[in-house]
């Protein structure tokens, strides 16, 4: 079963990091993204850029609106994602924990929909 | 055959083989189908054939042609194949049902559920309660009770959330979270709200049962003894409470006679042992 681990952290603290600190979050993440890539469930994960890079789409009938920010302002923001290939909710909930996302912010496990082609 | 014999295997293999069939089919609702229909003929054949050696080894296997039955006739065949030849492994060791039902707690149990939705589906699946039972302890309507259990089915299904028995990794914290459903479902019956009196002193003995199958599985966890303990000494002290017009008694105007010793007894052994643990001590202990 698909999984889809959505990372929260406030973006606000997480810029505050000084460059070693940087250095060493980045490093933690590399490794995770290697153990599951070892563990032959990762299929997919990236960081995203903050959110004063967002733009958010409504179509309001034929006008299309485009607005600066994210879709809404939250103490936390989505930051990152992986999608994971696990047996169980239980296993997608232990990868979940070892982000380092989730010491500080919070990791969200969603099941992606299987879509029978 | 005495009806009440029958009942009363009815009454203790239902939630073995409900939990044995849940793990095979991977799905509540035909589980529960075929349980009712396996019930069915159980009923009508027992009084004529006898019982069988293994109740639930019967009821597993009738049960699963009942499935299988549904199965095709949905048009599924896969999955008839798949269950036609599970069925061959059968074993019917006692082990095996205790097994299952353990890991239907834990799944029941599950951090993922709302803790009421944990609480409910645990007494419905796991103690096997009638849904108007359930809903009565809820204090809620039948039809909400039956949308928060749909609900929380839908979710064990469609989150992937597995029947197994936790990682040691995971299990002192699951099991934190499990002793706390047992714990409400005691108090549910030991604090009466609500409801049928003989309802609510099963329910005691049903949270008992379940946290003495939990002491079993987790041998030495000071928790699970520090529960145990507590319960049993709390229920010790059950028959003395209530009068005969049904009114509660105070501690102090209690019948010490109507005191169940041997609850007692084994109550203060478990709880010397959970200190003798030297762990942590936890919220049930203290």
């Amino acid at each position: 079963m698909r999984y889809m681990l959505l990372i929260y952290e406030n973006e606000a603290l997480a810029s505050k990091r000084t460059e070693e600190e940087q250095g060493a979050n980045f490093q933690r993440y590399f490794g995770f993204t290697q153990k599951v890539r070892g563990d032959g469930v990762f299929e997919a994960g990236d960081p995203l850029l903050g959110t004063e890079t967002a733009t958010t789409v409504q179509v309001n009938g034929t006008e299309v609106a485009n607005v600066d920010g994210p879709f809404a302002e939250t103490t936390e923001q989505l930051g990152g994602y992986y999608i994971l290939d696990c047996e169980t909710l239980d296993q997608a909930l232990g990868y979940a924990a070892e982000i380092p996302a989730a010491e500080h912010g919070s990791v969200e496990v969603r099941p992606i929909m299987q879509m029978d082609a | 055959m005495a009806d009440d014999r029958l009942t009363a295997i009815v009454k203790t293999e239902t939630p073995r083989v409900r939990a044995r069939l849940i793990r095979e089919f991977r799905d509540f609702d035909l589980a529960e189908d075929s349980l009712q229909d396996a019930l069915l003929r159980a009923v009508k054949s027992w009084p004529v054939d006898g019982i069988p050696e293994s109740p639930a080894a019967w009821l597993t296997t009738v049960a699963k042609r009942c499935a299988i039955d549904v199965l095709r006739r949905e048009q599924v065949h896969h999955r008839a194949v798949g269950l036609l030849s599970a069925g061959e492994e059968d074993r019917d060791e006692l082990d095996v049902f205790n097994d299952d039902l353990m890991r239907l707690i834990f799944t029941c149990c599950h951090p993922s559920l709302n803790l009421e939705a944990q609480i409910a589906l645990t007494l419905r699946t796991v103690v096997d309660m009638s849904l108007t039972q359930v809903a009565r302890a809820f204090l809620v309507s039948e039809k909400t009770m039956e949308q928060r259990l749909v609900r929380a089915k839908r979710k064990i299904k469609q989150a992937g959330i597995p029947y197994t028995v936790p990682e040691s990794r995971d299990l002192p914290r699951r099991l934190q979270g499990m002793l706390t459903v047992f714990y409400l479902v005691f108090n549910e019956g030991y604090s009466a709200t609500a409801g049928d009196a003989l309802i609510r002193f099963e329910l005691c003995q049903i949270a008992i049962q379940m946290t003495r199958q939990l002491n079993r599985l987790v041998r030495g966890g000071a928790e699970a003894l520090s529960l145990l303990s507590l319960m049993l000494l709390q229920h010790s002290r059950s028959k003395a409470r209530v009068d005969a017009a049904g009114r509660l008694v105070l501690l102090e105007d209690q019948d010490r006679g109507l005191w169940d010793r041997r609850a007692i007894t084994e109550g203060t052994m478990l709880l010397e042992k959970a200190l003798l643990a030297r762990q942590p001590p936890g919220p049930f202990q203290l």
